[in-house]
């Protein structure tokens, strides 16, 4: 069986492509700044407004702007941090309340499921055909019923109309009771609607609010609007509605008509409203807006044509925009609002509105905005001096790293860089992979460690001997220590530099206590058998890498396989990152990546000469595999073989693999059973992959 | 410009596993996933590529259950195979009774429609209230018309639960695929999946290519997006 599987694998991967790379949920990160919304949200909302982003959510900059205008109040905290509401019991739905309301009433046995959307066969999409009211009004209208059966029976064809049909109930004779034959005029004229033959029902529903005997007359031409909605004619609904002054349910749906038959009139209307002083019903408005905003930016020209009309829209139409036109609003208003959007979007070099960045107070919720998109837009040193004098006081968490990353930017020394690259991460986004423990965090969330840009530069442009200092350097944060003396040690065994690789074991031994008993006997073996047992060390411990990790880093111990196979490293760990993922990031560098100017060029040199060995290291299995399988070749009886030969097939399963990994695994394999068939490790080994 | 995709779809080497009949007869070689977004399919060449669209939602949560049916148009041209894919998600203990949820997975298929696709994935705890949904469904549905699953690839590697599923087809999805991006180079011993492979225009790595591709594309569907995605596939070959 064993030679059946490993045929099959072996014909299967004989035509497969290499670098293979992993997919899926993305893996938990570290969020440095912030992306969506801001992470202080209670202080957002007093206007304390740290650094505004325009990928921020409108809500946000919609609160943003009023701050920013002097017209935010009490209401702009309620509505981006609204008071806890108790969670509310789930209720069935309507359409099921009114299923069990008829059965209980005798209605026929069981219709079939109510499904309240009706196809729209043109475009195979489905829309609300009966809406939550009819099933309402429907149990309702039951409960005060006398004489059912009948009324039950046309009520179940009227709601078969909501996903089929057409099934229109019979009228009633004139014989017949004035209540039972208004309630049918009404289940017909419904159904009408229901199964889209929109004019009669309209007329129809006309017709019943003429009828001064109906129970429906109020409800007749308010429904009659709703049929003119229903089939675009909004000056219809609109005359129809304005009829009916008294009719507070009629006022509202008005508003609905006239955003739809107006958007663009009627969005100026409600930016007009929520940008005021004290607006009525903030969160309603706010709401409305957003919504509005959301559906008009889908429509060509349509947001364009609201931003001439409002300068809310206007701004944060030109703050979500590139180009010169916030610059240009900002000469002709000269207000903070327009400032930092001019600010946010400027070419480097705006001399005039980094002069009126520093005339703003620093009282003032855009100040730190201003400050910041400034020292983008200036010269090495003036932009070196405000940054440092902002990191000086105190700073909402994101502003601090976004102005560490602007700084660290234009680090001239290797100490600077290192001072910016160390951050405290502010949040954390993806998924958690951890199945064993789910409560428990395998990282410390608020413990100062390294972002994707300094990741950037450490990764290839940086020679071992400053990595190896830094591992030193108690001023840093020892995650940050552990994370490059991990990546160092690594590359002294990839690179062969035994020597080095000793040298710095004792203070890895240290940081990843762990990892000490490995090391020292690293530290003790021979010169002849170092190499060797550096590998084994590595084997032994899959969370060896020589790529330092950004954020959290690998989430499972040093010592642990990775169920992710986020094991010893990947074609992927070796390649530059196409872009940064923070948009902060994104917006200090462009499409560009860090250029390194505190490096000596010795230093540079000697980086330029590591870097190739490294990026054409073999994959682990093979790096490894080869090397053990080499050793046991001449050292047959070392002790330490079964277990590296045991540990070199498990790697061609959990770590990153390659054809070639593929033949280590057969040859380990191989010799393990060969040679060592009663061992432990043998039995641990049933197949090779 | 829709002769040169049919064009570029009619030479697209499907050719592996033909000796089997076709689980899914009558649909082309070529099946889009259509998701709920607006799209515009017209471009397609009906004889070469069909859609599988999300006809709808169906959510359970801890045993209440609402369908949310598409919301967003799909036009396509005069002819084109249809499949309706109905999508189930749930949280907490499935419902006991599994009659509501069958009738609104039947209720996808209406005229114009020729099969049905569930995609559900379900969780170990609720594999048995799946097996049960899928007989019944089966049992309801018209018999010409054929029931199709999605699967996680897993499941048809190693995992191998589905293997009596009233099913005609089950489509491996290799992508998003979370843990299990190795199981790219795992066969695939279930029977019921090796006749159809799933993959998304933005994980295009290189996997054994069944008689019939669904094709998933994040974004709404152009013909430049499937004109690329079909030359890497074709590279494959």
């Amino acid at each position: 069986m064993k030679v059946v599987l490993g045929a099959s694998l072996l014909g299967l991967l004989a035509v497969w492509p290499t670098g293979l790379e992993s997919c899926g949920a993305p893996p938990l990160q570290a969020l440095f700044t912030e992306v969506n919304q801001p992470i202080e949200i209670d202080e957002f909302a007093k206007g304390n407004l740290g650094i505004l982003q325009p990928q921020f959510r409108r809500r946000y900059l919609l609160v943003a702007y009023r701050y920013l205008n002097g017209t935010a109040s009490k209401d702009d905290q309620a509505y981006l941090v609204p008071p806890d509401v108790p969670s509310q019991p789930w209720q069935e739905n309507p359409e099921q309340l009114w299923e069990r309301a008829r059965t209980a009433a005798g209605g026929a046995a069981r219709v079939p499921y109510i499904n309240p959307y009706r196809l729209n066969p043109a475009t195979n999409d489905y829309y609300l055909n009966c809406n939550d009211d009819a099933f309402v009004t429907a149990r309702q209208t039951l409960a005060r019923r006398q004489r059912v059966e009948d009324w039950l029976a046309a009520q179940d064809m009227v709601f078969k109309n909501c996903s089929e049909g057409p099934a229109i109930p019979q009228p009633l004779p004139a014989s017949a009771d004035p209540l039972d034959r208004a309630d049918r005029a009404y289940q017909i004229a419904a159904a009408h609607f229901y199964s889209a033959n929109y004019d009669q029902a309209r007329d129809e529903f006309l017709a019943i609010g003429k009828d001064s005997q109906s129970p429906w007359k109020d409800l007749g031409p308010y429904l009659a609007a709703r049929v003119m909605i229903r089939v675009g004619d909004y000056t219809g609904a609109e005359k129809q509605l304005l009829s009916m002054p008294n009719d507070e349910r009629a006022q509202r749906l008005l508003k609905t008509v006239r955003a739809k038959a107006h958007p663009v009139e009627k969005m100026a209307e409600v930016a007009r409203g929520v940008a005021a002083k004290h607006p009525r019903d903030f969160d309603d408005l706010a709401a409305s807006y957003t919504w509005m905003y959301n559906i008009l930016s889908n429509r060509a020209g349509e947001i364009e044509k609201v931003a001439a009309l409002d300068d809310l829209t206007d701004w944060i139409h030109a703050f979500q925009s590139s180009g010169t036109y916030a610059g240009e609003r900002w000469r002709s208003k000269h207000d903070d609002a327009w400032l930092v959007a001019a600010l946010a979007s400027a070419a480097p070099g705006a001399t005039e509105l980094i002069a009126a960045a520093d005339g703003l107070s620093p009282k003032s919720p855009g100040y730190l905005s201003a400050q910041y998109y400034a020292g983008l837009l200036e010269q090495e040193g003036a932009a070196r001096t405000r940054l440092t004098r902002l990191l000086n006081r105190k700073l909402p968490k994101s502003a601090r790293n976004m102005m560490l990353a602007a700084r660290m930017r234009l680090a001239t020394t290797w100490d600077d860089f290192l001072r910016d690259a160390v951050r405290v991460p502010v949040g954390e986004d993806g998924y958690d992979y951890n199945p064993g423990q789910p409560n428990v965090k395998r990282y410390d969330p608020k413990g100062p460690t390294l972002d994707e840009d300094s990741i950037e530069t450490l990764r290839t442009e940086v020679p071992l001997t400053l990595l190896t200092a830094a591992v030193q350097d108690t001023k840093l944060p020892a995650a940050v220590r552990r994370n490059l003396a991990i990546a160092t040690w690594t590359r002294d065994v990839l690179l062969n530099r035994v020597d080095a690789a000793r040298a710095i074991a004792p203070a890895l031994a240290t940081l990843v206590p762990v990892l000490r008993p490995d090391l020292e006997a690293f530290q003790k073996a021979a010169n002849e058998s170092a190499m060797f047992t550096a590998v084994y060390v590595m084997l032994r411990n899959p969370g060896l890498n020589p790529w330092p990790r950004t954020g959290f880093g690998r989430p499972t111990p040093v010592n642990q396989l990775d169920h992710l196979r986020d094991n010893w490293w990947c074609d992927t760990d070796r390649r530059s990152a196409q872009r940064f993922e923070s948009p902060a990031l994104r917006k200090i560098y462009g499409q560009g990546k860090p250029e390194v100017r505190f490096l000596t060029a010795d230093q540079k040199a000697a980086a330029r000469e590591e870097a190739p060995s490294l990026a054409e290291a073999p994959l682990p299995p093979v790096f490894l595999g080869e090397l053990t399988l080499r050793w046991g070749e001449a050292h047959p009886n070392d002790p330490r073989l079964p277990e590296a030969l045991y540990r070199v097939v498990r790697a061609t399963r959990y770590s990153c693999v390659d054809p070639a990994t593929t033949q280590i695994s057969k040859r380990a394999f191989t010799l393990l059973h060969q040679r060592f068939p009663n061992t432990e490790w043998a039995k641990k080994t049933p197949y090779w992959f | 410009m829709r002769q040169a995709v049919a064009v570029l779809l009619a030479v697209f080497p499907f050719s592996c596993g033909r000796t089997k009949p076709d689980p899914l007869p009558g649909f082309p070689s070529l099946m889009l996933w259509a998701w709920e977004r607006p799209e515009d399919l017209r471009f397609l060449d009906p004889q070469a590529a069909g859609v599988a669209f999300l006809a709808g939602t169906i959510t359970i949560d801890h045993g209440r259950t609402v369908l949310k049916p598409r919301l967003q148009p799909l036009w396509v041209a005069r002819g084109t195979k249809l499949m309706a894919v109905v999508r189930v998600e749930s949280r907490g203990q499935p419902p006991a009774d599994t009659g509501l949820v069958a009738e609104m997975l039947v209720s996808a298929v209406r005229p114009g429609v020729s099969g049905l696709q569930i995609d559900y994935d379900a969780a170990e705890s609720e594999r048995h209230f799946y097996q049960d949904v899928a007989r019944v469904v089966r049992a309801k549905l018209p018999r010409d018309v054929p029931l199709s699953m999605t699967a996680l690839v897993s499941w048809c590697a190693s995992d191998d639960w589905i293997r009596d599923f009233p099913v005609a087809d089950a489509v491996p999805m290799y992508f998003r695929m979370g843990a299990e991006p190795y199981l790219r180079r795992v066969a695939l011993r279930n029977p019921l999946c090796q006749a159809s492979t799933g993959l998304s225009t933005d994980e295009l790595v290189r996997v054994p290519v069944h008689r019939r591709v669904f094709l998933f594309n994040p974004r709404p569907w152009t013909r430049e997006a499937l004109r690329m995605a079909m030359s890497e596939v074709n590279r494959w070959q």
